[in-house]
């Protein structure tokens, strides 16, 4: 049942089960589902994922692994976890490269490490114990920020590739993500792309956000922007057909309104196979 | 830069987690520009809480109205910060918040009425209920099926997603008004009056049930959480009605009830 990922893949979101599971759009090949949503003991969550798996491919998207706290692996957090991938064996488990707790204290927000070495070491040491204990390969997505750390002595690409390499893990790249952070911060986002290890980025994301002026936020609440789907065709010709996701967290419209978008992601990554 | 901050990656995630949650300085740990980066994460942060506070107790919220719960969930927010991974716990300590009559900076009650405060215990039993552990129902033809000799050593237990949770107002209606209103649709409720008594929510499918308990089911109820059996709920009905016939008569009658509701586990 472990299906590879193909294509373009949909954010599995609680107001589309019913129309995923009546109408099966063939637009849509693959579910990514929220890990955290789903490691309740029982009812609907749980019912509705089981009846979802068993017509799609599934990978599974954290948000509370905290990968690159000071404080020690959540041990509950991770045997959870493992058991949810033992119920739907996702193709892939996936966080982000961030930190979202410190100290005992919980932020619910994917927050920005400190980009130099002695960060790197620490957050690949702790990748390869989550490795470890999973028994799989983890996908680490960047994430947007709205702040820098003076101690940075690396960019954002360099941090990237750094633990990527020294954990031996893989890399989902958020196009809309690094659209918002390389706005706020000033750098440039293509250079960013093509400094990411190509062997390593084996899934994407796109996403809207919101364009503030003086900074954007990544807010997930409209569809893909102009901007992003460009940086998504540099990505498709430097990474290849790279399985792409639409995530859609807010103002949540109905299936058939997110379709054209699924479908731009397939047409772009079928053309991107085709030319290979 | 502070030396301990640049060799300890926890002293800068504290300082950031601090200047996000409760409004400190960053002081050196950020770049020059961050003040507006810290600000998205500050709206981010109480927006978030909110939000789930609000999917944890949803009739109460809107009993409360936009304004009125958000800033009680700020308040709620700064008296118990989150620490677990899932903000699907968010809101459990709310129960007690709301027992210290807690007020805004003006000493304005931040409930306009306690009865809110039963709509809220309501919405966190049926939201723990949502996503208990499964179990099977006992039905009534699974029971016909037991040799009427077997029946009062028979094991009875209330089902996993069962909760017994006290209110001291009768506010039922008012929350099934709201919760069946549209969205955006407030509907006018009663005033509320006092009663002290006990509810019911359990699931015995996909979708939450609840009713209101009278004291002697609740007692019986009570016994059931933990398991017992037929035999020991008589004998406990036994101590509450003089004539042996009238509590077999009553036994029969909250069984009969408890099979149809499907609240017992099989």
């Amino acid at each position: 049942m472990n299906k590879p990922l193909r294509g373009a893949g949909l954010g599995l979101r609680t107001e589309h089960y019913q129309e995923l599971l009546a109408q099966r759009p063939r637009d849509i090949g693959w579910l990514e589902v929220i890990s955290e949503n789903y490691l309740v003991d029982g009812g609907k969550p749980l019912h509705f994922l089981d009846r979802l798996r068993a017509d799609y491919p599934m990978a599974m998207h954290g948000v509370s692994l905290s990968i690159g706290s000071a404080d020690p692996l959540d041990r509950d957090y991770l045997n959870r976890l493992r058991e949810l991938a033992r119920r739907i064996e996702p193709a892939w488990i996936s966080d982000h490269l961030c930190f979202t707790a410190s100290g005992g204290r919980q932020s619910h927000d994917l927050l920005p490490l400190t980009f130099n070495p002695a960060s790197v070491r620490h957050v690949a040491r702790r990748v390869r114990q989550v490795q470890d204990f999973l028994g799989r390969r983890l996908l680490l997505e960047n994430v947007s920020s709205y702040v820098r750390h003076a101690a940075d002595e690396m960019d954002e690409a360099e941090f990237v590739r750094a633990v990527a390499d020294e954990a031996d893990c893989l890399l989902l790249l958020d196009v809309n993500n690094i659209y918002v952070s390389s706005r706020n911060h000033g750098i440039d986002a293509h250079a960013y792309l093509d400094r990411l290890p190509v062997e390593r980025v084996v899934q994407m994301h796109l996403a809207g956000h919101q364009d503030l002026g003086d900074i954007v936020i990544d807010t997930h609440d409209h569809p893909v922007r102009d901007e992003v789907w460009q940086l998504y065709d540099h990505a498709l010709r430097r990474f290849g057909a790279v399985p792409t996701l639409l995530e859609r967290d807010d103002d949540i419209p109905p299936l058939a309104q997110l379709l054209p978008e699924i479908r731009r992601i397939g047409s772009a990554l079928a053309e991107v196979r085709d030319a290979a | 830069m502070p030396r301990e901050v640049q060799e300890d990656p926890g002293a800068g995630q504290r300082l950031l987690l601090a200047a996000i949650i409760d409004g400190a300085s960053a002081g050196t740990l950020l770049d020059a520009t961050a003040e507006r980066g810290l600000q998205v994460y500050r709206q981010a942060y109480l927006a978030r809480l909110r939000e789930a506070l609000a999917d944890n107790y949803s009739v109460f919220a809107r009993a409360l109205g936009d304004e009125a719960f958000a800033q009680l969930a700020d308040a709620y927010a700064g008296a118990h910060p989150p620490t677990g991974f899932s903000v699907r716990s968010h809101g459990e300590h709310l129960d007690g918040f709301l027992a210290d009559e807690p007020c805004d900076g003006d000493g304005t009650p931040l409930l306009r009425h306690p009865a809110l405060r039963d709509l809220a215990r309501m919405d966190r039993a049926l939201r723990d209920a949502f996503d208990a552990p499964d179990a099977p129902v006992l039905t009534a033809a699974a029971l016909a099926a037991v040799p009427a000799a077997d029946w009062p050593a028979l094991p009875l237990r209330l089902l996993p997603s069962a909760r017994r949770i006290t209110l001291e107002w009768a506010v039922e209606a008012a929350w099934h008004a709201i919760d069946a209103a549209p969205p955006g649709q407030e509907p006018e409720l009663p005033e509320p009056h006092p009663l002290t008594h006990s509810l019911l929510v359990w699931r015995p499918d996909l979708g939450n049930r609840w009713r209101s308990l009278d004291p002697v089911e609740d007692a019986l109820l009570a016994t059931l959480e933990s398991g017992t059996t037929l035999a020991a709920l008589c004998g406990q009905l036994g101590t509450l009605h003089a004539d042996p016939a009238q509590a077999g008569a009553a036994a029969n009658h909250y069984l009969h009830q408890w099979l149809a509701d499907g609240c017992l586990a099989g």
